[in-house]
């Protein structure tokens, strides 16, 4: 190794210059976060003749702002010492962060559209903790970034392992994702979900607006849409209008996450990097993927498109979706290098295959429609007698219809080191699950359940519980049993 | 059914249920009526409120209406609890901890010990007055994934957290 640059580490460090800019950035943000409901006062109270307190303020804010970002810039030093990494900050409250080496976990490189301008990328560095106080430096050139974040995790296995990895693991670019390929994901999308981010939107910014504007404004608008009245034209072009917003929202949010997305795989595990103006980066090592799972919705289905999702460890605070790791597939190719490290599919070297009972399509229905839409129905006619609350019962063919499709569709693979399952209704989803990440295993039965020797399985791991509902209680015995044994007898580590 | 019999020797796998799952203290129902009867005057005591306050309430039919709901839930929570205590029980094999319990749906958890990341006991006000204590099995990954077994002789309790711990230590891998 050579140990010039690795020495430089221990000399206390500024961060870039050009960083500059984002530390200005952030004192802004943080200087209006804090001052925003004085400055609303201020541009209400406008008329005022004079110079007022407010207006001092006002002017003095870039002073402020400039101040305040030279102290972060020129107090703000980082090292590595005694196999520690040390950030020291402030000039008044001075603070000062200490991680042993061997308690990073990872190191993030993130560079926003800002730091995109700059050349400069922000590094993160988790420790195992749960506590807030996560060091982070704003601003560092990026080669030297990456530089840090290579010697930082070598560093860590070194203290860790006590004995050295090859330094430059290979890296192959598995996928990255052209502007076609960006263009058909936001068509595919589902928009269904978009129209309802628009929807909450317009509702939300319709309160808005009523606030401010009183109800004058309100019934001025509803009054004259009154009066166009319920037109099939007008239906349709409120429809038309919606949608194609949806379909545009859809786009724009594609394009945010996916923006110049590359799949790499390394020596541990999977890097992806995407995003037009937050650049994520996310490693997924090998030994960390708990499930592997794919899906795709009806058009995309058509279209060849997939969405493939590896599932690690849910931390209390990973749990959020922002930490999920998703991987938009533009051809079903790419399944199988994706799968190599985990498991193969299980499908063509299956020893068995079932599906549920026919019995599952009746008492999906009975149970999630039949019952609670009587009930409801009930209770509205008591209510108030109206027969448009018999369209509800249309609820019932429906939910009739996915559980039937849900059931033909639903097949189980078993081999003697993974499961896979495949299941849809409109949609496909597959899962793969190696039994020796089992977390916990449980048989499940209902009253109806025990009578007629039916059991629900499923099985937990780390990244999230595979549930098998209706299959005859002995195969559900036998998997139980199977899975325990695989677990149990298994040295191999589950993460 | 004859699938992982080809492959794997399937019949000679430890089976679960050929183990005879051990029920909990019985003393533990006395916590569960204790619990159940404070919920019903809790519960009471709103309807009570409910009645007093809303005044469109205050109709006969709308009284007994409110009050039969009450009685109801009450007994129908009573003879759930009772209906469900009979099927709690648990065993500890040599590798892994099997808990049963519910009776409209009855879940049998099976969790190894090589999967536990740590287990604590504890102990009620209600369950410390009949001297029992729970017993709390964390796995990896989601809340819903701890085993929790309910209704276990404090020293028992200990004696089991005791011996699980030391079964964690000498596990690879966990």
């Amino acid at each position: 190794m050579n140990q010039a640059p690795d020495k430089s580490w221990s000399i206390p460090r500024r961060q870039a210059k050009a960083g500059l800019v984002i530390i200005i950035a952030k004192a802004t943000v943080t200087i209006f976060k804090t001052l925003w409901p004085l400055l609303l006062v201020l541009l209400v109270k406008k008329n005022r003749k004079g110079v007022d307190m407010y207006e001092i303020i006002i002017l003095s804010l870039p002073v402020i702002i400039l101040t305040r970002s030279l102290i972060d810039y020129f107090y703000f030093r980082f090292f590595i010492a005694n196999e520690e990494l040390v950030i020291r900050k402030g000039l008044i409250s001075k603070k000062t962060i200490t991680i042993p080496l061997q308690k990073i976990q990872a190191v993030h490189i993130e560079q926003n559209l800002l730091h995109q301008v700059a050349n400069v990328a922000k590094v993160k560095i988790d420790t195992a903790g749960s506590e807030k106080t996560e060091a982070v430096i704003d601003a560092l050139e990026v080669p030297k970034a990456e530089e840090l974040k290579a010697f930082l995790m070598r560093e860590r296995k070194e203290l860790t392992e006590g004995s050295p990895i090859p330094r430059h693991a290979p890296e192959t670019a598995i996928m990255r994702l052209s502007l076609t390929d960006l263009l058909r994901l936001g068509i595919s999308a589902n928009h269904i979900q978009a129209f309802f981010i628009v929807l909450a939107f317009s509702i939300s910014s319709l309160q808005n607006l009523e606030e401010i504007f009183g109800d004058r404004v309100i019934r001025l608008v509803k009054d004259s849409s009154s009066q166009v009245g319920m037109s099939v034209v007008s239906v349709s072009l409120v429809v038309a209008f919606v949608l194609g917003i949806s379909v545009v929202v859809s786009m724009i949010r594609i394009f945010l996450t996916y923006f110049d997305f590359q799949l790499t795989e390394t020596e541990k595990g999977f890097k992806v990097k995407s995003g037009l103006i937050n650049t994520r980066q996310n490693l997924v090592p090998f030994s960390k993927i708990q499930y592997i799972s794919w899906e795709a919705n009806w058009i995309r289905r058509k279209i060849g498109l997939f969405n493939l999702e590896f599932h690690q460890v849910m931390g209390d605070t990973q749990s959020n979706k922002k930490q999920r790791v998703k991987v938009p597939l533009t051809t079903s190719g790419y399944i199988n290098g994706l799968l190599a490290h985990y498991h193969p599919l299980v499908a063509h070297e299956a020893v068995g295959h079932f599906g549920i009972h026919a019995s599952y399509t009746f008492r999906r229905t009975l149970l999630s429609a039949i019952l609670p839409i009587t009930l409801i129905l009930a209770i509205l006619l008591l209510i108030k007698w109206n027969p448009w609350y018999f369209l509800m019962l249309l609820y019932i063919p429906i939910t009739a219809g996915q559980a039937y499709l849900f059931r033909r569709n639903f097949r189980l693979y078993i081999a003697a080191d993974a499961l896979q399952i495949d299941s849809g209704i409109w949609g496909r989803k597959t899962q793969i699950v190696r039994w020796y990440k089992t977390q916990q295993v449980t048989v499940q039965q209902s009253i109806y359940q025990r009578q007629h020797g039916l059991a629900t399985l499923q099985v937990s791991t780390a990244g999230g519980t595979i549930s098998i509902p209706f299959i005859p209680l002995e195969l559900a015995r036998q998997l139980h049993d199977y899975a325990l044994y695989e677990t149990e007898r298994s040295d191999r580590s589950w993460m | 059914m004859e699938f992982l019999n080809n492959q794997l020797p399937i019949d000679a796998l430890p089976r679960v249920e050929n183990t005879t799952l051990g029920p909990i203290e019985r003393s533990y129902l006395r916590v569960l009526r204790w619990e159940w009867l404070i919920g019903s005057v809790i519960l009471g005591v709103l309807a009570g409120v409910l009645l007093y306050f809303a005044k469109p309430l205050r109709g006969p039919l709308a009284m007994s209406l409110v009050i039969g709901g009450w009685a109801l839930l009450v007994i129908g929570w009573f003879w759930l609890q009772e209906k469900t205590f009979t099927t709690k029980a648990f065993a500890i094999r040599e590798r892994d901890v099997i808990y049963r319990s519910g009776w409209i749906i009855q879940k049998t958890h099976t969790c190894p010990f090589n999967r536990i990341q740590h287990s604590a006991v504890t102990i009620g006000p209600l369950e410390k007055q009949y001297g029992l204590a729970s017993l709390v099995l964390y796995t990896a990954g989601s809340n819903e994934a701890d085993l929790r077994i309910r209704g276990l002789r404090e020293e028992l309790a200990w004696e089991l957290k005791e011996w699980i711990t030391q079964k964690i230590d000498h596990e690879p891998g966990a």
